[in-house]
């Protein structure tokens, strides 16, 4: 299976090029189009009705990779710095994520009361898939708006790279995310919540 | 006594007034004072191991460049062009022979010296004297067992006085245990709180743990998860808490060296820290060996607070009076596998970082202490931090000055006592004046 997670040019985000090469060898069909945006309205809609338990057990696969990455700025044209670029905001599988989703139920999670209200737009949906492989690759954009206490409004807007996979009963799943978050210095507060 | 230039600060009876946390000109007197004078993280060395190595952060308000020179050293520089004070470097790490200006191309070496100016024959006439137009090079750049820390001010005493008592309890994870690192780059939010709201949270208060972090704490399963919504009350002899003449400070909880690190951590590091503890027995003694296995939170004042063991390490870097900017990284042993110093890193940021879910419970905290400042009647009644105060001692059983419980307000105190001290004097020479009786002055605080 093509990695599309390496390429080498600086000047391109990670997968890119790998991804629009499948893009444009691959010709899928409206339904699973259809199918595949439906699943992500799904998850965006569950995540705003705070409904994480459902998400947890019913959109991740058992072996979930959920990264959100920060990556320190560098120029272009460095090539003698060796030190590691990224750090994980999330790098999180299945148990983990669960025991964020306990907390954001804890009835002494101070910060879920009075409650927040999101609202996720995902946009700019493509899929890419491998001859060899079942598993599709999406692209998205998103923006998740946050709004907590009387004064706090915060925008939360990035690129998502997702696997699918489907479980026994064929139904989607999601088995891989990956954000580059592309705002250095996170300005919302936190991100504790699920992109 | 009240301090001799406001009411800010009461010393002697553990208070302090609310505007401390959003006020303009008390603000801008810190930048002058307070971060003008003190010693400020601005690295670790294995982040900038070799020659041209970089990184850019801040020193209070000012962006600072930190390079390694050709010799080793380390040396500090403003991150702006003498020309017309553009941004010099626009990234936050690299290696580099120099630095050059995206504006008009005046070039600097990385020792600080401007080398190149486009047509300088041509346009200055020969006239530039080049010499006088190095970058703006910080006062002093000294190391605490790796951690690089810069000083604005040539008068202020040396790093190794500056932590001064704290050090008899540092030593035995930052030096004695074969050193530490950091492990970069650090996660960056900015949170709507006054800077000291988390550096005083860190620097002494095990009180609000069990409370503020209820759902944390039940949800993680750490070693602290018996203190989940105060339902284990504290007992004697579970930590002790430390202040010092320049207001650093920390807490200890004995034993206590897996910290927040949740279920799937605590047996590995447990049993990493009891191998290395008895190993230091024989060389720093029981006791300092079992400060090695226990958990600190410190605040080395103003801005740099980390938990030992847990491996939390913390700039609140002040933006304006209610905004911080946050740096964390995980801190690590240089000796540990390095599928466990992987681990810890990522159960740092899970649990402190951006997305943390121990960090976001502390930041409501500190943005509504500061937010409430805005109240005009609010911001001029006083914040209590009388908690264990009349206990205190010194010259003790432990350096510095100690309360002997896990649970108080000693460290606040020392660390508001130093604050008032400095962020109300115009040298280091009246800062010393204002401290020569500081142990006493903590000694002696009392309620009213």
């Amino acid at each position: 299976m093509t990695d599309i997670t390496k390429n080498n040019d600086p000047l391109v985000f990670e997968n890119d090029i790998a991804f629009d090469e499948l893009v444009k060898k691959t010709n899928f069909s409206e339904k699973l189009n259809n199918e595949v945006a439906a699943f992500l309205y799904r998850e965006s809609r569950l995540l705003d009705a705070r409904m994480y338990k459902t998400w947890h057990s019913e959109i991740l696969s058992q072996d979930i990779r959920y990264i959100v990455a920060s990556k320190e700025l560098r120029s272009t044209k460095e090539r003698r710095y060796n030190q590691p670029d990224t750090v994980y905001l999330f790098n999180d599988d299945h148990r983990q994520l669960g025991l964020r989703v306990e907390h954001d139920l804890d009835p002494q999670n101070w910060r879920s009361s009075p409650l927040e209200i999101y609202s996720r737009i995902v946009s700019n949906i493509e899929l890419a898939q491998d001859d060899n492989s079942s598993d599709i690759h999406v692209r998205s954009v998103c923006l998740i708006s946050r709004g907590r206490r009387a004064y706090q409004l915060d925008q939360f807007i990035y690129s998502r790279n997702d696997i699918l996979t489907r479980n026994r009963d064929g139904q989607l799943q999601l088995k891989s995310r990956y954000i580059h978050y592309p705002e250095r210095s996170v300005s919302g507060h936190n991100m504790l919540m699920y992109l | 006594m009240k301090d001799q230039d406001s009411n800010l600060i009461d010393v002697n009876h553990g208070t302090q007034l609310h505007k401390i946390h959003g006020d303009q000109k008390i603000f801008e007197k810190e930048l002058e004072n307070v971060f003008g004078r003190s010693w400020l993280f601005l690295t670790h060395e294995s982040i900038i191991p070799n020659h041209g190595d970089y990184i850019v952060t801040k020193m209070g308000t000012d962006e600072v460049i930190v390079s390694r020179q050709e010799n080793g050293d380390i040396k500090a520089f403003l991150n702006v062009c003498r020309h017309r004070g553009a941004q010099l470097c626009p990234n936050e790490a690299g290696n580099a022979k120099g630095f050059v200006c995206s504006y008009h191309g005046w070039g600097y070496g990385n020792t600080g010296e401007l080398q190149a100016v486009p047509f300088d024959k041509e346009v200055y006439g020969g006239l530039l004297d080049k010499c006088k137009n190095s970058l703006h090079e910080v006062a002093k750049v000294q190391s605490f067992h790796g951690f690089i820390y810069g000083c604005f001010d040539e008068d202020a005493p040396s790093l190794d006085e500056y932590f001064g008592d704290l050090k008899w309890y540092l030593e035995p994870y930052f030096e004695h245990s074969g050193g530490l690192e950091l492990i970069g780059p650090p996660a960056r939010c900015m949170i709507k709180a006054n800077w000291k709201c988390p550096s005083e949270n860190f620097v002494g208060d095990a009180y609000h743990v069990g409370w503020t972090h209820a759902s944390a704490l039940r949800t993680g399963q750490s070693i602290f998860t018996p203190l989940a919504g105060n339902s284990t009350p504290p007992t004697e002899g579970l930590g002790l808490q430390v202040t010092t003449k320049y207001g650093s400070g920390l807490g200890v909880l004995w034993d206590a060296y897996a910290g927040i690190h949740d279920s799937s951590l605590i047996d590995d590091m447990m049993q990493w820290a009891c191998t290395k503890e008895q190993q230091l027995a024989e060389k720093i003694g029981v006791v300092r060996a079992r400060i090695y296995r226990s958990h600190l939170n410190t605040t080395i004042f103003p801005n740099n607070s980390f938990l030992t063991g847990s491996g939390v390490f913390k700039t609140w870097q002040p933006i304006d009076k209610d905004t911080t900017e946050v740096y964390t990284w995980a801190m690590v042993e240089k000796d540990m596998p390095e599928e466990l110093k992987q681990r810890i890193a990522i159960s740092v940021q899970r649990t402190f970082g951006v997305a943390g879910y121990w960090e976001s419970d502390d930041n409501d905290n500190m943005e509504s202490e500061t937010h409430m400042t805005k109240g005009f009647q609010t911001k001029n009644k006083q914040l209590n931090a009388q908690m264990g105060i009349g206990n205190d001692v010194y010259n003790g059983e432990y350096p510095g000055v100690v309360g002997e419980s896990a649970i108080g307000e000693t460290s606040y105190r020392g660390y508001y006592r130093a604050y008032g001290a400095i962020v109300n004097s115009n040298s280091w020479h009246e800062i010393e004046d204002k401290s020569s009786t500081w142990a006493d002055i903590l000694t002696n605080a009392k309620t009213k």
